[in-house]
């Protein structure tokens, strides 16, 4: 019975080896050699400025929770007319899936007037709570991190590793 | 293919019916149409639990009761019978978090609609003839109840507890989840009648359905609270809100013991196999529920600890279940349904009594808390008094008839062994029931009574309702042995 999951076994076990294979054999065999730009987080060529832990709106959260409510509705839509035009069903049972559906957009519905009433989609009260709050310090942009180099120009490429280079990454301040 | 039947399937679920609607009539009115009275919300939750508690008893008085939905749901006499205890559990439970969430500062109407919600889910696995629906009922009762744990927003030992819950409570799901997909891989279906037809007269299951059944043991047995699967008890007990450990500690533990009797009756076949695994888990449970309970400081955790040695007896019923013999394998069902009851009405009731002393700032949980009570606040106390003795198994009190109908089960079907581990540890949990009742009664208060209940009306009522169940079913348990042999 699960014979023929074989070859699929011996690919899966393959597959693992040979990933596990590259990704090693780079790990003990290729030279270490970090500078402060190597081990600088990668940025497609740009000097990293700030951290990307930034502190997000809560609505965004929100928001994306709601997107997954009205989102699965969606989904759950496609199936349901799908059923409903098939070919045989009676009038009556059309009524009926008519009202499987409207109990379920009804319960959204419920959620819908929830979120409402509970002030989720109305963003301005909350920024004035806060700017009326006595903890200003979270507005505060906090300062970007310096990693040393932001004055040095464009990167010199050079054989050897100089004195210069060997700054602890994400030490801040410049030098 | 036309739903010819689907008028008959609806009314079968019927008290689930109200309950969503009324779940989702209270959570409108709430936001919208009163919103800051939450009297109203409590009250039309109690009553919509009131209602379907009503609708399930006509239907126990009427007994027209056929499966529905292609026999994915039954509504047989244990169903309905665990049906009620949820229900009756939902009501004690709202009626004690009607004053409390007012003095704790949380009085949000969602507390009511999540706890409609829960019990609804534990109504599904209670009448589920079905893995899946099974499970969508477990999944229901969980998720209300991880909010409901982490209720008290601004405590960082109710959103621990609520954390906890939800991580581990997912693991556990994914083990039940696993286990329901080997059993479908080992029978062929998830429907209990098909699965019990196919395994009939066979003496061996089949690798997949050993691991199954293996698997679906852990998952039933995390929502029971048995040890070795118990961790997260204490914890959770400890931090989410009395009201809500008092709601949890009834409703899932009911649920999960529906589910446990209906799924290893179903599988009868191979007892062979999980008899052994139960027999072990009883033992352990029993044995180290009550030692840990007795190092408790924290009438919270002790009743937590408790309520896993009192799991450990309801599974002695469980192992009592399997014998040729018909009079004591429905003796045992009919032992843990009662036993059950009586778990319910004292372990609300003890919880009801820490509800009902909560001041503004803190739950009422520790030994110095209770210490001298009985000077301080005579009624409550009393009221705790017999809810230890209850739990303790003293006679004039459910908790002993519970315990002696288990007790004659295990000797009929033969299990003599276990009977002998209940009877001992029974004696040793005495000490720590006993040692709550000595605080209360004979110690003096180390601290100043700072703690006058406001305005605990329905909590009171909830705790006496509780103590006079406690003792008329003590005193007349033919009364509600009536109900339970239903099943018969």
């Amino acid at each position: 019975m699960l014979g023929s999951y074989i070859p699929l076994l011996v690919m899966l076990i393959l597959a693992s080896l040979l990933g596990i294979g590259m990704v090693g054999a780079s790990f003990f065999l290729g030279p270490k050699r970090a500078t402060t730009y190597k081990s600088s987080p990668y940025e497609c060529g740009m000097t990293p400025v700030g951290d990307a832990r930034e502190r997000f709106p809560v609505q965004f959260y929100l928001i994306a929770m709601l997107f997954i409510i009205f989102d699965i509705e969606t989904i759950f839509l496609y199936p349901w007319a799908v059923t409903f035009r098939m070919p045989g069903n009676t009038q009556a049972y059309k009524f009926f899936l008519l009202g499987e559906m409207g109990v379920f957009v009804l319960i959204l519905f419920v959620g819908y007037f929830y979120i409402i009433g509970k002030k989720v989609l109305d963003w301005s009260a909350d920024q004035e709570k806060i700017v009326e709050s006595e903890d200003q310090s979270i507005l505060k942009p906090r300062p970007s991190i310096r990693f040393g180099n932001e004055d040095s120009g464009p990167v010199q490429l050079s054989a050897k590793v100089t004195e210069n280079d060997k700054v602890t990454p994400f030490s801040g301040g410049n030098k | 293919m036309n739903g010819v039947n689907i008028s008959e399937d609806l009314y079968q679920i019927l008290p689930l019916i109200v309950l969503w609607g009324a779940a989702c009539v209270i959570l409108m009115g709430d936001v919208i149409l009163w919103k800051r009275s939450r009297g109203i919300t409590a009250f039309l939750s109690l009553a919509s639990c009131l209602v379907a508690m009503w609708l399930v008893l006509q239907r126990v008085v009427s007994g027209d009761n056929t499966s529905a939905f292609h026999d994915s749901i039954l509504n047989d006499p244990l169903a309905l019978i665990t049906t009620i205890a949820l229900l009756v559990t939902a009501s004690l439970s709202i009626l004690l978090a009607w004053s409390y969430l007012k003095n704790r500062g949380m009085n949000h109407g969602e507390y009511y609609v999540l706890l409609i919600l829960s019990v609804t889910g534990a109504m599904l696995m209670a009448s589920a003839n079905d893995l899946i629906i099974l499970f969508i009922g477990l999944e229901i009762l969980s998720f209300s109840l991880y909010i409901l744990a982490g209720f008290s927003r601004n405590e960082v030992k109710s959103q621990e507890s609520s954390l906890k819950y939800f991580l581990l409570g997912a693991f556990a799901s994914a083990f039940l989840l696993y286990g329901i997909a080997m059993i479908y891989g080992g029978t062929g279906s998830i429907n209990f009648d098909v699965i019990a037809k196919e395994i009939q007269g066979a003496t061996a299951p089949n690798p997949m359905l050993m691991i199954g059944i293996a698997l679906l043991l852990v998952g039933l047995g995390f929502k029971a609270a048995v040890i070795p699967f118990h961790q997260w008890t204490p914890d959770v007990y400890e931090g989410a809100p009395t009201s809500v450990t008092a709601y949890m500690a009834g409703a899932a533990k009911i649920g999960a013991f529906a589910a446990i009797l209906r799924v290893f009756n179903t599988l009868m076949p191979f007892h062979e196999f999980w008899v052994p695994a139960i027999y072990i888990i009883a033992v352990l449970t029993m044995v180290f529920g009550n030692l840990l309970a007795i190092t408790q400081t924290n009438v919270k955790r002790m009743l937590a600890y408790s309520s896993i040695a009192h799991a450990g007896y309801l599974l002695v019923a469980v192992v009592s279940m399997v014998t040729s013999n018909v009079t004591a394998h429905d003796q045992a069902i009919e032992g843990a349904l009662f036993y059950l009851f009586a778990y319910i009405f004292m372990t609300i009731g003890a919880f009801g009594v820490l509800v009902y002393l909560s001041s503004h700032d803190k739950d009422y949980q520790t030994f110095d808390d209770i210490r001298g009570l009985a000077r301080r606040h005579p009624l409550p106390a009393y009221l705790m008094m017999f809810f230890m003795l209850s739990l303790g198994g003293i006679p004039p009190t459910m908790g002993f008839v519970g315990k002696w109908l288990i007790f004659i089960a295990a000797i009929h079907s033969g299990q003599v062994g276990l009977a002998i581990v209940m009877a001992l540890v029974s004696v040793a949990a005495v000490y720590y029931y006993l040692k709550v009742v000595w605080m209360m009664c004979f110690e003096a208060p180390t601290k100043a009574p700072s703690d006058i209940p406001a305005n605990g009306f329905p909590a009171l009522l909830s705790v006496t309702f509780c103590a006079i169940a406690t003792v008329i079913f003590g005193v007349l348990p033919d009364l509600m042995i009536n109900i339970t042999g239903l099943i018969r």
